[in-house]
């Protein structure tokens, strides 16, 4: 984790080339550039963490900017506070309205986060334009500059050696700070989305269906992510007021707002660095297209076409390429030391109906603790409906269903994991670009103990490699491990054995009666009789949602209802 | 259907489908005569529902060839297997949700208006549920009834391949029998069907081959008269 | 009074006619991709412009100057349909539809912009639908302008309608809109039903420009408050369906020109928006939920 990415080594190469350009031009124009530059990164590093980590496309961020920008003028001007006071408002009260919208905003269906946001952004650029305290479309001047003056250091004495005084103008103050509002934007990014956080993130975006089942609880991120992009935005908004000593509406409009998406989408999306490279790229054009006059903002409409189009990963996902990411640091494998107990898992009279359909009609079956359950039953008879009610991916219509004697019903899905529930999945998701070793971690306490469950399923050499390079076999074993990761008392499979080897199976089916023995309670969904039945110690087998035999593998095997519902209705078997 | 289409089976040879460097089907080769029912069986998860997509068009395949008589169509879209002769039930029959029973057959239909308006008119009497229905969106329709549709979209150009991809699921046993007596008369009219069903006693009632799937692989292709009652068949079907 | 009353609702009507064009354009374009098409209000605009040049090139006493010019905005915008789709569309086709949303956001910039830096940002005047003056019914003056802005609107949702219900072509693209893969599979060319989506689309908006023009003026910023609103109607009228979102469109436009003129725009617009951020707080699907919900 500690080692050097090599690609930080370009992004420092492109830094010194920067700070190079500035002093050698070192004029007011090329200092205040610069100063931009810095402003919209810190926007566009806060706008990351919303677009690019929660996959929200919010059209938010530009609000937040404005609002920032307009309290902290208020504060300074109308009140006559310090600056720094102003700054700091410009961050806590955006993102306070940030974390105050964040949970309605994440719940939205994804066509709409886009219009909600954009409607927020639109009444608060009503608000600016037409309250009176905000100046309406004149808005606010006179907002003082983070520094009036030069700052002097020095003369200083060292023994006999007088060094002379050192006189550093304001404009080079202001761009000092600025950057280091960028710099502690990117330390704070880096922290928000640490170590596993990052792999939880991307499950929570990329494999919902996993995230619930494995007890991810987005809220506490959601609020977390939402908050800390609004108060970004907000210090650009407000660094910007007291840059330009003007706060107008124009600072809520949409242009703001694009030119961050822009940076984000350049940069590379959710890469907080690439969010800098993008608005040293982006911030300058309009220099450059200065024939453009105000329609400066077509280059940026050209750039942004051309970048999704052409580069939809960013530059940052460009240098990916080049300088693939280090693989993390594999710990010793340990088991965890507070082992859970198994827990026996009872379902009772459980119904599901889809529309006119009963999918499941009064299933009841228990999982003691230390054996081996199989569940079998033909196509559409209800297993996997039993199974998503069971980790709570649907909610049943009727019945009961007990986890170690506490009801599970009506609790959400991820609490499941806290009472010691873990599911593996028929068509398991995982997140993109992420490591073996990560994505297993991310239900678990620590990464040893994810270790331990990656040598179970035998990935432990794969540990290193990228979730991409796996294959389907291997995925549906890093599946098992990410659940068996959480250290589950119950475990429920569904349809583990398919698609895999006689080798494999073989090698599934000694992993699973181990876990039994441990004292895991198991329960197997599959269609391999070959499989399921010498492993488990009972089989239930369902037919259009009820069970129709329940007992011993050889007893149910010789049961003519069972043969016939495999065979089909009304076989003669 | 108005008259026996000119006699073309269905050749598959070799296919094999690839998901992200994993063989999810085959190599895998099937014939369908003309006239004939080819049963597919297999667990749910063995590939039959990609070995008809595959024919279908809708999931690329890896390697190997496909061909509807003497015409091969492994790297045709979809949309022109259909004008070659190809019709696709899919599972979950995938209804346009918003047209009604006549538009639904309209959409699918090739010809004028006058021919299409003759083509509806033979699907109504092959399926008749429908006839009393034409107005009624597919959405509100029984589960049979939207069966019968899904099938009547597929067979309406009277395609020389007809694929059923388990066409049974969810349907009350009366209807099954309606639905299986159906498809035998496409078959008898020349198409070459390939019918992948659970309901086994059902599908070997009205197929001349059967074939059975296991991850992915073909493990058994029987004349029908040699699988009924013979036990290595239903352990290959159990996977025991 | 009851004049006054009537114009009002007269105007009203005008305007939700205007606006369930703009809103029906953009739905088809999400039914046919699933995706936003941000760029659908600069199209609008667009479309403004265009029958501002069109009709500077006509002499300058036709009686009904409008009603000339709407086939050649229909025609230069079914084009300008087709260049959107084959930029921000069809190289993105494999992309998830955000990518689709943003490539229209950097394309609805360019036009704004390319107009603004093209002709200059002031508002210009489009020709009317007919020459002003008032038509009376039962005593009540009615102004012509508006009654034909309603008569050509509604005159185009009523070929949009038999279009898309009672053509085969138009059915086609309903199935292929409801589901691409199936409707490929029975024959339907996909591509085409698509890049005939973007130029209707297109064209409905430009229309809904025209009308716009003369009484409202058209100006380059005007894209963004009217896809707005087309993005609201599919609040109001359910995701992916057609005619609910034109309806959505027509009860917004009715909506704000009673509040203005029961207060002001202003205050209809800020309750317009308070009102749908209320409908997504409690409802997350939109009023009536999404069309897919309901697939067989």
């Amino acid at each position: 984790m500690t080692r050097f990415d090599r690609r930080d080594g370009v992004y420092l190469a492109a830094a010194a080339l920067g700070i190079g350009g500035v002093v050698i031009a070192g004029d007011a124009y090329a200092l205040r550039i610069a100063s931009l530059v810095g402003i919209y990164a810190i926007a566009a590093i806060g706008y990351q963490l919303v677009f690019g980590r929660l996959g929200l496309l919010s059209l938010a961020q530009g609000a937040f900017f404005g609002l920032g920008a307009y309290a902290s003028a208020l504060l300074t001007v109308s009140a006559g506070l310090p600056v720094p006071v102003g700054l700091a408002a410009a961050v806590v009260v955006p993102a306070l309205a940030a974390a105050v919208i964040a949970l309605p905003i994440a719940r939205l269906e994804s066509h709409y986060v886009a219009l909600a946001t954009l409607g927020l952004a639109q009444l608060a650029l009503l608000a600016a334009t037409n309250l009176e305290f905000t100046g309406g479309a004149n808005g606010i001047y006179g907002v003082p500059p983070i520094v009036t003056n030069s700052i002097t250091i020095g003369p200083l004495d060292v023994g006999s050696v007088t060094i002379a005084a050192l006189v550093v103008p304001g404009g080079w103050v202001t761009l000092i700070s600025v950057w280091f509002g960028v710099l502690a934007a990117l330390l704070v990014a880096r922290a928000v989305t640490r170590g596993d956080r990052s792999a939880v993130l991307a499950t929570l975006d990329n494999a919902p269906h996993a995230a619930a089942a494995l007890g991810l609880n987005g809220t506490t991120a959601r609020l977390v992510l939402f908050a800390v992009a609004g108060g970004l935005g907000g210090l650009a908004g407000g660094l910007q007021a007291h840059g330009l000593g003007v706060v107008s509406p124009a600072v809520v409009g949409f242009e703001v707002m694009v030119t961050i998406l822009a940076i984000a989408v350049i940069g590379g999306r959710g890469s907080p660095v690439g969010a800098v490279l993008g608005a040293a790229l982006l911030i300058p054009l309009p220099e450059v297209f200065r024939f453009l006059e105000g329609s400066y903002l077509i280059a940026y409409g050209v750039v942004l076409l051309a970048a999704i189009i052409l580069m939809p990963r960013g530059l940052d996902g460009w240098l990916r390429d080049w300088f693939p990411r280090r693989a993390p640091a594999v710990p010793a494998p340990r088991q965890s030391t507070s082992k859970r107990p198994g827990k026996p898992l009872v379902v009772q009279g459980l119904v599901k109906r889809f529309g006119g359909l009963t999918a499941v009609d009064g299933v009841s079956f228990s999982v003691p603790a230390g054996t081996v359950v199989g569940l079998i039953g033909a196509n559409g008879s209800g297993k996997t409906t039993t199974l998503n009610l069971i980790s709570g991916l649907e909610r049943p219509d009727a019945g009961q269903i007990r986890l170690g004697g506490e009801p599970l019903f009506e609790r959400p899905a991820h609490h499941r994991r806290e009472l010691g529930l873990a599911r593996s999945f028929q068509h398991p998701e995982f997140p993109t670009g992420l490591f073996v070793l990560e994505v297993a971690a991310v239900a678990a306490k620590d990464r040893a103990v994810a270790m331990a469950a990656l040598g179970r399923v035998g990935l432990a050499d794969r540990a290193t490699s990228l979730v991409s390079a796996l294959g389907a076999a291997e995925l549906r074993r890093l599946d098992l491990a990410r659940a068996l990761a959480a250290e589950p008392g119950a475990l429920i499979l569904d349809e583990p054995a398919a698609g895999l080897t006689a080798e494999e199976r073989a090698a599934l089916a000694v992993l699973l009666r181990d876990l039994a023995t441990a004292g895991l309670a198991v329960l197997v969904v599959d269609h391999g009789m070959d499989f399921l039945l010498p492993l488990s110690d009972r089989i239930v087998c369902l037919e259009a949602g009820k069970v129709i035999a329940s007992g011993p593998p050889e007893t149910v095997r010789q049961n003519p209802a069972v043969i016939a519902a495999y065979l089909g209705s009304g076989a003669a078997a | 259907m108005t008259e026996a289409a000119v006699r073309i089976g269905l050749t598959v040879e070799g296919v094999d489908v690839r998901f992200a460097g994993t063989t999810i089907l085959g190599p895998v080769s099937v014939k369908v005569e003309p006239g004939s029912v080819v049963a597919v069986l297999g667990a749910n998860g063995a590939g039959k529902s990609t070995l008809l997509r595959a024919v279908a068009g809708v999931t690329p395949v890896s390697s190997g060839r496909i061909y509807v008589g003497e015409t091969e169509i492994s790297d045709v879209t979809p949309e022109r297997r259909a004008a070659l002769g190809v019709g696709w039930c899919p599972e979950g029959r995938r209804l346009f949700p918003g047209l009604t029973v006549d538009e639904t057959l309209d959409v699918a239909a090739p010809g004028g208006r006058r021919e299409r308006a003759e083509r509806i008119g033979a699907m109504l009497e092959l399926f008749p549920v429908l006839a009393d229905k034409r107005r009624e969106t597919a959405w509100r329709l029984s589960g049979g009834q939207q069966q019968m549709l899904a099938i009547a979209r597929a067979v309406i150009a009277e395609p020389s391949v007809v694929l059923l991809d388990e066409p049974s699921l969810g349907l009350a046993p009366v209807v099954r029998d309606q639905m299986f007596a159906t498809i035998r008369r496409l078959a008898t009219s020349g198409a070459a069907v390939l019918l992948a069903e659970q309901d086994t006693p059902r599908a070997l009632s009205i197929a001349d081959r059967v074939v059975v799937l296991a991850r992915g692989q073909l493990i058994l292709d029987w004349p029908t008269t040699m699988a009924v009652g013979n036990p290595h068949f239903e352990q290959a079907l159990m996977g025991v | 009074m009851i004049e006054a009353a009537a114009q009002l609702a007269v105007n009203a009507v005008a305007l939700g006619a205007v606006y369930a064009l703009v809103a029906l354009g953009f739905v088809l374009v999400i039914g046919a991709v699933g995706a936003v098409n941000f760029a659908h209000g600069e199209l609008v605009m667009l479309g403004g412009m265009v029958a501002v040049g069109v009709a500077s090139l006509l002499p300058a006493d036709l009686p009904v100057p409008g009603l000339l010019v709407l086939p050649a905005v229909l025609a230069v915008m079914a084009v300008a349909g087709l260049f959107v789709a084959g930029v921000a569309y069809a190289p993105l086709r494999r992309a998830p539809p955000t990518s689709v949303f943003i490539a229209t956001i950097a394309l609805g910039l360019i036009i704004q912009h390319g107009v603004t830096a093209g002709i200059g940002p002031e508002p210009r005047l489009g020709p009317p639908m007919i020459d002003s003056g008032t038509w009376h019914f039962a005593g009540i003056g009615l102004a012509r302008q508006q009654l034909a802005t309603i008569a050509t609107a509604v005159a185009l949702i009523v070929g949009v309608h038999i279009l898309l219900q009672r053509t085969r072509f138009g059915r086609r693209l309903r199935a292929a809109a409801q589901d691409s893969e199936m409707a490929r599979a029975i024959g339907i060319r996909v591509n085409v039903t698509v890049a005939v989506s973007f130029a209707l689309a297109a064209a409905l908006a430009g229309a809904a420009g025209l009308l716009l023009s003369n009484q409202y003026l058209v100006t380059p910023t005007d894209g963004a408050m009217l896809m707005l609103k087309a993005y609201v109607a599919t609040v109001i009228g359910g995701w992916g369906r057609i005619w609910g979102a034109a309806l959505g469109a027509f009860a917004i436009a009715v909506f704000e020109t009673l509040v203005a003129a029961w207060t002001s725009y202003l205050v209809a617009e800020a309750l317009l928006y308070v009102g749908v951020l209320a409908v997504l707080a409690f409802r997350p699907k939109g009023l009536f939920g999404e069309v897919e919900g309901r697939r067989a």
